[in-house]
């Protein structure tokens, strides 16, 4: 069945993927093992591709909002937020400061949310059902608070070009404080459990570690880059929206393992637990949206911190009411090149939890791979846009 | 003799599977859940004993069918051999060592059935069930031979005659330590490790082979519980009506599993396979071999120190 190497291990091709119970997204690895120890891998995505770029260009300007919030189902703020951003900037559109300052309410409470769900799902993958139910269920609580304050829990719709659609009033102001003193509390638990826990200590203490230099080199952007050391955070070099009027320190950490992301993780998800009771104090007075005109036009480019890391939205338009070209980058299409030195060299068992630990959302930043006879082609710009391949 | 033995196996069949109800319903509600009804196992079970079983193409056909066939025979067999609190043992001398060897067979019938599947995960998941058969089956064994040779005796019901937890409590912590392993749950469910290789041997399994294969998996949790139940605690509470013996013993067995087994399952991660010798062969291996050192030098501690313990 398995062929033996000179020092007697058996060589396994192991397949994780498209479908297995680690990857909550289709996507492929296969690894090549020598006992429990993993030699090589090779990774494949392309089973999730939607073409949201080429629909992006084949609608009316008024649906592209709805449509790029449906890339991803936790990002659902940072993509239209971003996408907004682009147009107001070509159109020199004038968002007044309350939209700004909900807008970026709604990004850090996605920012809570996703970590929350990462700390749970993390929990899962090395076996640890109690820290994933507990974590989801406190979780729970950021999603009751996204529909008290937009109606809806995961497709917010707050996003639209010249501002936000949905106000935030004193009374959900005032209950948001309540759930977000419950949430720091609860974000202090999980911490506590991480940093004390022996049986996660053994599973994350050394594993996967990514150093500095090759997350630099591999241009690893987010908390998987901020866990290995690298200090940098779109939301401090950008300073869109409203973060601009805080002080933000990223967070980072030494090691570049799966504690070390974790424990970068839970110091952002305190952070923008501080961060949203600040913004919900300060929250100034006057309009939510401006009415805008023509579209002229032009093209921008511009980053977001999503809750994965930076995420580059690049938008053309041409005057019509259709644009031009949207260039999406899901921070996950920054972070997979990452996966191999976290890889190489590390046990079968160990693999779930380092697939986790970029945060990884394959379907947000699928391309489309055309093989033809079991051959990969690469497809020109002019032959993608006529269709014919 | 017919009539208790059939008594005897229905007995093992219905507490073994309520067992897997009661521990998963303690480990849902200590993870903040209502968990299933708790006879969920008994509904899993008869379902796929209707459905189809299939054997995939690459396998050898016939270790693949025989694995589970031979660990539930191995388990009905043992289930009739360990004093199951109404009914004497089926084998008078040296039943102990027997009971031993039958514990084994469901680990090994794993590992056969996981190795014939064809399938990369069921190979890493056999070559993960023998790395845990070998760490904990040392502390037990070595804790059992401290308590056969204290009793003087490899037979079940002289040595049950005793409850042996008062005289020799290192070798029954040690003893009691292994349960988590011999359930192959968290943190030692290694060989199965859904989100790792897919539950491993089980993998290529479906139907009433998938069935039977569980089947020997929860009677091994049961009887290896009981086993220590009866070793440990001795036969000598159980003197009021058959029923009633029963009831009691299967209280203490649920009571061991709830604590020893469902509480670790709630708490801990899965461990990796490299730790999981070093984890039975350090302590638990430790404490049941001081046992066993202390009593041959004579040493009654307890005796020492209570004054009212056995010898």
């Amino acid at each position: 069945m398995a062929e033996v190497n000179d020092r007697g291990f058996a060589k396994l091709k192991v397949p994780i993927g498209p479908s297995h119970p680690a990857l909550e997204e289709p996507a492929r690895f296969l690894f090549e093992v020598e006992g429990e120890k993993v030699i090589d891998v090779d990774y494949e995505i392309g089973y999730n591709h939607r073409s949201i770029e080429r629909l992006c260009q084949e609608r009316p300007f008024s649906k592209i909002v709805y449509l790029v919030e449906r890339i991803c189902g936790i990002c659902s703020h940072a993509h239209p937020l971003n996408h907004v951003e682009r147009v107001e900037d070509i159109a020199d559109i004038e968002v007044p400061e309350r939209a700004k300052y909900i807008r970026t309410i709604y990004a850090e409470l996605e920012r809570i949310h996703s970590h929350m769900l990462w700390a749970g799902i993390a929990g899962e993958e090395i076996g640890y059902h109690s820290l994933f139910m507990y974590t989801w269920r406190e979780r729970e609580k950021v999603m009751d608070l996204f529909e008290m304050l937009s109606g809806n829990r995961v497709m917010h719709g707050c996003n639209k070009i010249g501002g936000v659609k949905w106000n935030i009033s004193d009374e959900q102001a005032r209950s948001a404080l309540g759930v977000l003193s419950y949430l720091d509390t609860a974000a202090d638990k999980i911490t506590k459990s991480v940093l004390k826990d022996s049986s996660i200590a053994e599973r994350g203490k050394g594993v996967g570690c990514l150093s500095k230099e090759d997350a630099i080199r591999l241009g690893a952007v987010g908390p998987n880059a901020r866990a290995s050391g690298v200090a940098e955070d779109t939301r401090v070099m950008c300073k869109y929206a409203a973060y601009g009027d805080f002080d933000l320190e990223p967070q980072i950490a030494k090691d570049g393992d799966v504690v070390a992301q974790a424990l970068v993780r839970l110091a952002e998800l305190k952070q923008s637990i501080r961060l949203t009771e600040e913004l919900i104090a300060n929250l100034p007075d006057g309009p939510i949206q401006v009415e805008y005109g023509e579209i002229p036009p032009g093209r921008s480019v511009g980053r977001v911190e999503a809750p994965r890391g930076e995420l580059i939205h690049y938008t053309e338009t041409n005057g019509t009411r259709f644009f031009e070209r949207i260039k999406i980058r899901a921070p996950t299409l920054a972070n997979i090149p990452s996966y191999v030195p976290k890889f190489l060299g590390c046990q079968v068992a160990d693999i779930p939890i380092i697939a986790a630990s970029i945060d990884p959302c394959f379907s947000c930043s699928d391309r489309v791979t055309v093989i033809k006879d079991g051959k990969r082609k690469i497809v020109s710009a002019q032959e993608l846009k006529t269709g014919r391949i | 003799m017919i009539a208790s033995i059939i008594v005897a196996l229905v007995y093992a069949f219905v507490a073994a599977l309520l067992l897997q109800g009661i521990r998963r319903i303690v480990v849902a509600h200590s993870q903040f859940r209502k968990g299933p009804s708790i006879f969920q196992t008994f509904y899993d079970f008869f379902k796929l004993m209707g459905k189809e079983s299939l054997t995939p193409n690459v396998t050898s056909p016939l270790l693949f069918n025989l694995a589970p066939i031979l660990s539930v025979a191995s388990m009905l067999f043992a289930a009739l051999v360990i004093p199951l609190a109404a009914s004497t043992s089926a084998v008078g001398a040296g039943d102990l060592i027997l009971v031993i060897y039958l514990l084994a067979i469901p680990p090994i019938a794993l590992i056969l059935g996981g190795s014939a599947s064809g399938s990369p995960y069921g190979a890493i998941g056999a070559a993960r069930e023998v790395a845990l058969l070998i760490a904990y089956e040392t502390p037990f064994i070595v804790a059992m031979v401290t308590v056969a040779l204290a009793a003087g005796s490899f037979q079940l019901t002289t040595i049950s005659a005793t409850a042996w937890i008062t005289v020799l409590p290192l070798a029954a912590i040690a003893a009691i330590w292994t349960l988590p392993a011999a359930a192959a749950v968290q943190p030692f469910d290694i060989a199965e490790a859904e989100t790792e290789i897919v539950s491993g041997p089980y993998v290529e399994y479906s139907g009433p082979n998938l069935a039977l294969l569980q089947l020997g998996q929860w009677l091994k949790t049961f009887l290896y519980a009981s086993l220590i139940a009866t070793v440990f605690f001795g036969t000598t509470i159980y003197h009021f009506e058959p029923v009633i013996n029963l009831i009691i013993q299967f209280a203490i067995i649920a009571l061991l599993v709830s604590a020893f087994i469902a509480f670790w399952q709630a708490t801990t991660a899965r461990t990796r396979v490299t730790r999981v010798l070093r984890y039975y062969w350090t302590i638990p291996t430790m404490l049941a071999v001081a046992d066993l050192i202390l009593y041959l030098a004579g040493v009654r501690y307890m005796h020492f120190l209570f004054g009212w313990a056995g010898l």
